[in-house]
């Protein structure tokens, strides 16, 4: 364990009683108090104050030690903020997904209807080029995927994936609109 | 007096709701960092492929180039290859693998990295078949010009195109 040392100036606060803000943190630890001229005081300690009843001068000091239990207490402090950091990152997490999930669903059941319906209508002559609705239904799929890689990156916000959920359904109903149109005519 | 400054405030929010409405529904026409055609014919018109509707420059930038259309087939596993060989040689990851007779989809990710890229090949037997590589930055949308520049030489994505070329040809490695 590393100890720290270091000397603080005592407050006089009676005849006998000196204080330092430095005696109130709970691993100090009073190594002895001198005067002055650097001259040894006796003394005791009671309550968080030095009694140094030997003593006439008009201003005293304390050598204390520090433990590296007061790094511990800040790391514990910065383990409960990492904590709470997790609890955010968390639930955003969860907003994210269950956004993601419902807007997905949404668009998946509509592309599956239109599917039905294009491939129904769908020829399949290998000769003609694949008919537009087919695309649109194609695009729509991909930008699904794209929602799906989206929501995994490591760097993704709720804001941006937000963004991103409202791009690809706003592009993906216009897109099955249009194949719903295409497969009626 | 009230009620006129309401109508007004009203409308001038309609209209803001409006405006709002349409910016937030930008056009979702991506430009790839780049693509790659084979046609049986040059003259049908793919309204849908990059670089239609563009200059000379842009055209020429996303090849389309003719073929025999019996040359015009799936080659998935060649394509594939070529992704995960370029990816593998850059530390990206996959995250994403969408296969159907005519259609793959990859997506490749890298920690830390804002965005994916994905490579989307898509073919109409002996009609035509198109490889492009986009890059979707964490909002869905495309990647500005800038970053593309720097990301074109950051990725070798013209080796990658060279490997994808001949990949569209069914040549190279097959699984």
């Amino acid at each position: 364990m590393t100890v720290r040392t270091l000397d603080v100036t005592l407050r006089k606060r009676s005849e006998t009683a000196w204080a330092s803000d430095a005696l109130q943190l709970p691993v100090a630890r009073v190594v002895s108090v001198f005067d002055a001229h650097g001259a040894n005081i006796p003394f005791e300690i009671h309550d968080g104050t030095i009694v140094a009843d030997e003593c006439n001068a008009a201003s005293l000091f304390a050598r204390i030690e520090l433990s590296e239990d007061l790094v511990a207490a800040s790391a514990l402090e910065q383990m409960k903020l990492d904590l709470e950091r997790q609890k955010v990152a968390s639930s955003e997490r969860l907003a994210r997904r269950t956004l993601l999930v419902s807007v997905a669903t949404a668009l998946v059941s509509a592309a599956a209807a239109i599917a039905v319906a294009v491939i129904t209508n769908h020829s399949g002559k290998p000769d003609q080029p694949q008919p537009a609705s087919y695309r649109d239904l194609d695009e729509c799929r991909e930008g699904l995927n794209n929602l799906k890689t989206l929501s995994a990156l490591d760097q993704q916000t709720l804001s941006d994936l937000r963004t991103a959920v409202r791009r690809q359904a706003d592009d993906c109903i216009a897109r099955l609109k249009a194949a719903m149109s295409a497969s009626r005519s | 007096m009230r009620w006129l400054s309401f109508g007004i405030l009203s409308a001038y929010l309609m209209l803001t709701c409006r405006i709002a409405e349409s910016a937030a529904a930008p056009e979702l026409r991506m430009v790839p960092l780049t693509s790659v055609a084979l046609v049986a014919d040059v003259d049908t018109v793919y309204p849908d492929d990059p670089g239609t509707g563009g200059g000379f420059e842009t055209a020429a930038y996303f090849q389309t180039r003719l073929a025999d259309a019996r040359a015009i087939k799936a080659c998935m596993d060649p394509i594939e290859n070529a992704a995960v060989d370029w990816a593998n040689g850059l530390g990206l990851n996959r995250s994403l693998r969408d296969r159907t007779p005519s259609t793959l989809t990859l997506h490749y990710a890298k920690s830390g990295v804002s965005g994916f890229f994905a490579i989307t090949y898509r073919v109409d037997q002996q009609i035509k078949a198109r490889v492009r590589v986009d890059f979707i930055i964490l909002d869905g949308a495309q990647t500005s010009p800038e970053l593309a520049r720097n990301l074109l030489q950051a990725y070798q994505i013209a080796s990658l195109q060279t490997a994808l070329d001949s990949a569209l040809r069914c040549e190279g490695k097959a699984s």
